[in-house]
């Protein structure tokens, strides 16, 4: 059986005095999708932040494709990021000043890939989610569900081992978020990779393997869903 | 991450961007066009004076150069008033590197998101700033070209500020090329590394002001016979440059002061221009250090020009130094203007969700307009006034009524000027305003 893709093993997490997250443990394997639900403020943003290695773990490990976060220093998490992750949250979080087509190729540009290779590639992934955009098309320029849109394929222009999603269709209308959902699920599970969800959204929880909530900070039950 | 991807994803693309790009350009450009000119000072011959045993003395001078930089007591004088004409250049290249810092924050975090590591966003947030300080370093040459023929060419002889051409000149102006390309690049990359947010901490800057504001008055009172003439006139200019920095770091403290006293007022468009402040108080900060700096520039400019008008002296050996130091004044308000037009905007791109928001609930242009202007009232008045009493503490020696009157009218000006600036400016910027109330703003995350 291969290695889960990414494990949190008893990890904690506070802001300030609150307790967003206490003593997490939760693996996802290769090829799975696990989807993190629960009540506002009961901790999914923090978990899926933790898995991305955008926060880092107070207590607990966290590891991502064979490299434990935790233990790593700033350089090398975001180097994980790059590599190994792709992540969509919930308002896009675009470069506002590189053009949408920049914006997706990235990844790819900070891995070093020739910037025609990396917009060509950005281009098919625009063209797969369906966002018709011009070369010089500012983020500014994009309604909220086009911005997600533009996330997702950021995403996955580099073939990630492990997608995370915080709430990936929220702004989009039921069909596009459906064929959106499709197509980051599909591509990943393809390819090996894994999937992790945060959503309030039941038909978007029920296309996981596994779901798991959450509840002020601590995982009340998993449930496997297939 | 290689320096091509480092400039695609950093170069300016925004007119804002482009903007912030020039004026860090110009204010390196100003500022090292005026260190070559610094430099070039020095090489002009010194006046040896010999005192003769029947009384009188001798002088050396061959009466090339203005006595303003031939004889020791005179010439820091010129050199302090060189680097103060440096410091608001200067002051305001910062501000333009370090404006924007919520859209910067924006790209950063997106940027990270996407796996960039902490060296990537260095180098992201060096380039820009590091090719617009090579920019500038390059316009220096120009500058100092512009000085010289004015100071020297255009000037009569025993008027002449500046020496000829050399190549020394050019070795200054590969070092000044130098130092704000590396200057900028770093100023970038402090811009860009995340602090911790910490209680600013009033009393170590204000005990710089008043330590410079001692020195000045210690020095402006020092006797003034010939042998401890040097000595005074190099304390002053110590007392001023200590003076400027320490208004520089003022400026928030004087801002989240005024920020609370606005709040406490109860009315609406207080409260609204006392929130927007709270939030920026660290950008609206630089803004007043850098106008109380132009400030402190115009009254020394006013003190010293009402010393030159006294009848004792004549107007040829007066009219050089009357016209550094107009010209001296005149860049002092272009910074501070430029300052001022470049905080309105950025403050207008980073609160723009801020100000849709309240557009939405009611608020109509004009309180929208009220609002922008009482912001920027309090990072002009005040600390341009301020400013310029501090600059007038350079002459209480002034006897004549002439002096005094200039000072007074310098004052006056200011106080004018400051006001002249908040309006025009919230004019001049009434389609940003429009573009921040629109409702499309209420998108921005």
């Amino acid at each position: 059986m291969n290695p889960p893709t990414l494990t949190l093993s008893a990890v904690s997490h506070t802001y300030g005095r609150t307790q967003a997250l206490r003593d997490a443990t939760l693996s996802v394997a290769p090829g799975e999708v696990v989807a993190v639900t629960g009540p506002s403020g009961c901790g999914k943003s923090t978990l899926l932040l933790l898995a991305a290695g955008v926060l880092r773990a107070q207590s607990g490990r966290v590891t991502v494709a064979g490299t434990e976060l935790s233990g790593v220093d700033d350089t090398a998490r975001a180097l994980v990021r790059r590599r190994s992750i792709g992540l969509v949250l919930q308002f896009g979080q675009l470069v506002p000043d590189l053009p949408v087509r920049d914006n997706v190729a990235l990844p790819l540009l900070l891995e070093g890939h020739p910037a025609a290779d990396a917009r060509a590639a950005a281009d098919g992934w625009l063209d797969r989610v369906g966002l018709a955009v011009g070369p010089d098309t500012l983020p500014s320029e994009l309604s909220g569900g086009q911005a997600q849109l533009a996330a997702a394929a950021r995403a996955l222009v580099h073939g990630p081992a492990l997608l995370l999603a915080d709430e990936p269709t929220a702004s989009l209308d039921t069909r596009s978020g459906r064929a959106l959902l499709d197509l980051m699920l599909a591509t990943t599970v393809a390819a090996g990779g894994a999937v992790l969800l945060v959503t309030h959204d039941n038909t978007v929880a029920a296309r996981a393997d596994r779901e798991v909530r959450l509840r002020d900070g601590v995982i009340e039950h998993e449930v496997a869903l297939s | 991450m290689k320096t091509s991807t480092a400039w695609l994803i950093g170069r300016p693309r925004t007119s804002a961007g482009r903007t912030r790009t020039l004026l860090v350009a110009g204010g390196a450009a100003v500022g090292g066009g005026l260190l070559i000119a610094a430099a070039a000072v020095l090489r002009v011959p010194a006046e040896e004076v010999r005192y003769l045993d029947g009384g009188g003395t001798v002088s050396s001078s061959s009466g090339e150069y203005s006595s303003l930089v031939v004889q020791a007591g005179l010439r820091p004088g010129v050199l302090t008033g060189i680097l103060l004409l440096v410091l608001p250049a200067l002051a305001l290249a910062w501000q333009a590197v370090t404006t924007g810092s919520a859209r910067r924050a924006a790209v950063h975090e997106g940027l990270r998101l996407s796996g960039a590591t902490p060296a990537d966003l260095r180098r992201v947030a060096m380039l820009e700033p590091a090719v617009a300080g090579a920019f500038g370093g390059l316009l220096a040459g120009a500058v100092y070209l512009a000085l010289w023929l004015l100071l020297h060419v255009a000037a009569p002889a025993s008027a002449r500020l500046l020496p000829g051409l050399s190549p020394l000149d050019a070795v200054a102006w590969l070092v000044v090329i130098a130092l704000s390309t590396l200057v900028g690049g770093v100023a970038g990359a402090l811009a860009a590394t995340p602090r911790r947010r910490r209680p600013v901490r009033a009393w170590p800057r204000l005990l710089a002001v008043g330590v410079g504001v001692l020195a000045l008055v210690a020095a402006v009172s020092a006797p003034r016979d010939i042998d401890r003439h040097a000595r005074s006139t190099t304390l002053l200019c110590a007392a001023l440059v200590v003076l400027a920095l320490g208004l520089l770091s003022t400026g928030s403290i004087w801002v989240t002061a005024r920020a609370r006293r606005l709040a406490r007022s109860g009315t609406a468009v207080d409260v609204l221009a006392a929130g927007g402040l709270r939030t920026l108080a660290g950008p609206a900060g630089r803004t007043a250090g850098t106008t109380c700096v132009a400030g402190l520039v115009i009254g020394v400019v006013g003190s010293l020009t009402g010393l030159l008008l006294e009848p004792q002296h004549s107007l040829s050996e007066s009219l050089p130094g009357i016209l550094f130091a107009l010209l001296a004044g005149l860049l002092a308000m272009l910074a501070a203007v430029a300052s001022l037009v470049l905080a309105a905007t950025d403050d207008l791109v980073t609160t723009r969700r801020a100000v849709a928001s309240t557009a939405a609930l009611g608020a109509d242009p004009t309180v929208l307009e009220q609002v922008q202007r009482r912001r920027l009232a309090v990072v002009t008045t005040g600390p341009l006034l301020a400013g310029v009493l501090l600059g007038g503490l350079y002459a209480p020696g002034a006897q004549s009524p002439i002096a005094l009157g200039t000072v007074l009218l310098t004052v006056a000006l200011a106080l004018l000027l400051a006001r002249a600036l908040a309006v025009a400016v919230t004019r001049v910027l009434r389609p940003q305003l429009a573009r921040a109330a629109a409702p499309s703003s209420l998108r921005v995350a």
